[in-house]
């Protein structure tokens, strides 16, 4: 992939900030929702349990403090304005690293289906291919060579992964 | 005599080489760019668990400052910081090397971690043993106030917002609470998934947010031009030696007590220590254009906080930074706890230990200098190349953990949590800390009020800690006006 100009980046990163300021506060919320909600359930569904008021109260406890937390931040969001908030945001490109993630996702999902084998070798050579835009010859002697290379690696090393469709190692 | 029968059991064959090995591992993954000394023991922690226990925690403990020492020699050679602590040496190091003393350089590097490590080992091994026999006297609201104090201080030296910090902290004590409860059996923030009532284990977590994280991260940044430069001569003169030995005794002793704190990780000790030296130095102007001095404080304040780092974890049981938990994870592996009782219960293995600490500087110190071409050829292996590499180590690592494509799936989510979080200027450290801290702290907290809470007004420690807990807040806020806290 070509190298971004700084003006590009800047502008990404600019963009991306004032889209998504609200973004990790509103996480947060949904996360400590989520622990008052589970927290005060059990709390009413398990207090005869031995230590179950306890255990939901660190929960509730934690989730609320986040919800409370997390508020606070929105309101100081709000209140430092949509351009302070770009501009002390670091700039950056989401673009490349969320290809990567696809990748990798993409490979988490393919290993037990197709194996260690197969599913690294794809994934190496979709990698090698789209950001190192090496040629088909190269990605093939650099990929196949390392998903087999390391796959009787692992092996040696008493490690079982998945072998899916390839029964090797 | 502890000590000494730890340096004799550690001078056999099997417990040189694993010293040399976790050396030579770390050394490898610590010059390749974009992995930390955090990345390097995360992604390779799976690869020693098949090792016999003291074995293990010799490998980590020397993966450790292996990938330290790597993370400084690319910055000086290439500017190509393999880690955060190693871009206060790239700052003066790579001047050198640019003027064409990158041997010097490297050798007072070397020199400097070398005698930071050796006085570091020294004092772990006469500091642990006092500080383990101090926590025989801790009860539950002692441990509810030193892991208070240990979050607080993590969050107040994140380099980042307290606020955010403390909000991070809190996610990160929420996560950990995930599965089952070790108190009641109830199962916690499940909401009827199977999987998730095993809870999220640590190393995947650690893998994914500076393993895979640190990867995702490094796309979004420009690599910056390798110059490869003659090495030349290695000793530097006899001044720039003499001046570099003071400015790095000045940084280990500095350190070595800064190190004992929750938060202060290696990188924030070479951060402080160099602006010591500059603000102490008749010429001030000098750094940052190649001072021998510069490169000494760093590398020294850098092993000083590593070595430092270890005390709390031995004699407490309490993690100081994400290496750290990782190295508890090492231990917990096991069914080792650290703590009061490890110096007497398992005083083979923390002897052992302390002795590979003084083994594997010197091992350090003899094997990268001469090595120093291939380290610098390696971290220039393009990264779409090194990449994708990384990533499926990463995989591996996560799945060799438990057998189990969970751990996977947590990996790969926790890399894109770990890269948002870099990307939006939010903290890792708390995270990982609370994510470890957070069952201990929750256990003390119920047992003390299970006694009664007014046990709390009669432990005048558990106060101690909460007062030490607003100074490191207060310590932090002037230094983050100073604008000498950095992640």
């Amino acid at each position: 992939m070509n190298a971004p100009s700084p003006q590009e980046r800047e502008a990404s990163g600019r963009e991306a900030a004032s889209l998504t300021r609200f973004l990790e506060p509103v996480l947060l919320i949904v996360l400590g929702g989520a622990g008052v909600v589970d927290g005060w359930r059990i709390i009413t569904t398990k207090a005869e349990t031995p230590g179950g008021v306890e255990a939901g109260g660190w929960i509730a406890a934690l989730g609320g403090m986040l919800v409370a937390g997390a508020c606070v931040q929105i309101a100081r969001d709000i209140l430092r304005g949509p351009e302070a908030a770009s501009a002390t945001e670091p700039d950056v490109l989401f673009k490349p690293p969320a290809i990567a993630l696809v990748l990798l996702l993409l490979y988490v999902a393919l290993i037990t289906p197709l194996g260690y084998v197969l599913a690294t070798a794809l994934f190496m050579a979709a990698y090698l291919r789209i950001f190192g835009r090496y040629g088909p010859l190269t990605v093939a002697a650099i990929a196949i060579p390392f998903a087999a290379g390391s796959g009787w690696l692992w092996s040696a090393l008493n490690m079982t992964l998945p072998q899916g469709v390839l029964p090797w190692p | 005599m502890d000590l000494l029968n730890g340096l004799l059991s550690v001078l056999t064959l099997e417990y040189l080489a694993y010293s040399f090995v976790g050396c030579l591992l770390g050394t490898l993954v610590g010059v390749l760019p974009g992995v930390g000394a955090a990345s390097a023991v995360a992604i390779l922690f799976p690869f020693t668990t098949f090792l016999p226990p003291t074995g293990m925690i010799i490998t980590m403990a020397a993966i450790y400052y292996g990938a330290q020492y790597g993370g400084s020699t690319t910055a000086i050679l290439v500017n190509v910081p393999g880690e955060v602590s190693s871009m206060v040496t790239a700052v003066d190091g790579y001047e050198m090397t640019k003027r064409g003393k990158a041997g010097p350089a490297l050798a007072m590097a070397a020199i400097a971690s070398f005698l930071a490590g050796i006085v570091g080992a020294v004092v772990v091994a006469l500091v642990g043993p006092s500080v383990a026999r101090l926590a025989l006297l801790f009860g539950p609201a002692e441990y509810f106030g030193l892991g208070l104090f240990s979050l607080t201080a993590i969050a107040a030296l994140a380099g980042s917002s307290l606020f955010r910090a403390v909000l991070v902290t809190l996610f990160g004590m929420l996560l950990a609470s995930v599965g089952f409860d070790d108190s009641s059996g109830l199962p916690r923030l499940t909401f009827g998934q199977a999987p998730l009532l095993q809870g999220f284990d640590l190393v995947p977590v650690m893998i994914g947010l500076f393993g895979v994280g640190e990867v995702l991260s490094s796309l979004q940044e420009k690599a910056g031009p390798a110059i490869t430069s003659r090495i030349g001569k290695l000793m530097p003169e006899p001044a720039e030696l003499k001046a570099g030995l003071a400015a790095a005794s000045r940084a280990t002793g500095i350190s070595l007590i800064l190190g004992l704190l929750p938060g202060m990780m290696p990188s924030i000790g070479s951060f402080l220590s160099y602006s010591i030296e500059r603000y102490r130095s008749s010429e001030p102007q000098r750094f940052g254009k190649g001072a021998i001095e510069g490169v000494a404080s760093a590398e020294a304040a850098n092993n000083a906080t590593a070595m430092s780092n270890l005390i709390p974890l031995l004699g407490l049981g309490i993690p100081t930074g994400p290496t750290m938990a990782l190295m508890l994870a090492a231990f917990t592996l096991y069914g080792i706890v650290p703590g009061p009782l490890l110096f007497t219960q398992q005083a083979d293995l923390v002897w052992t230990l302390i002795g590979s600490f003084f083994v594997g500087n010197v091992i350090l110190l003899i094997l990268n200098l001469p090595l120093v071409g291939l380290w610098v050829r390696l971290s220039t292996i393009p990264y779409p190349i090194l990449a994708p590499i990384i990533l499926v180590v990463c995989m591996v690592g996560a799945y060799s953990t438990r057998n189990s494509m969970f751990d996977v799936w947590v990996c790969a989510l926790f890399g894109l949590l770990g890269w948002i979080m870099r990307a939006r200027g939010w903290p890792l450290a708390p995270l990982v800390l609370a994510f470890v801290l957070g069952p201990m702290i929750e256990r003390a907290g119920r047992q003390v009020f299970a006694i009664s809470p007014e046990l709390l007004l009669h432990r005048p420690a558990f106060w101690a800690f909460i007062v030490l807990g607003f100074v490191v807040i207060w310590a932090s806020s002037r230094l983050a006006v100073r604008g000498e806290l950095s992640d």
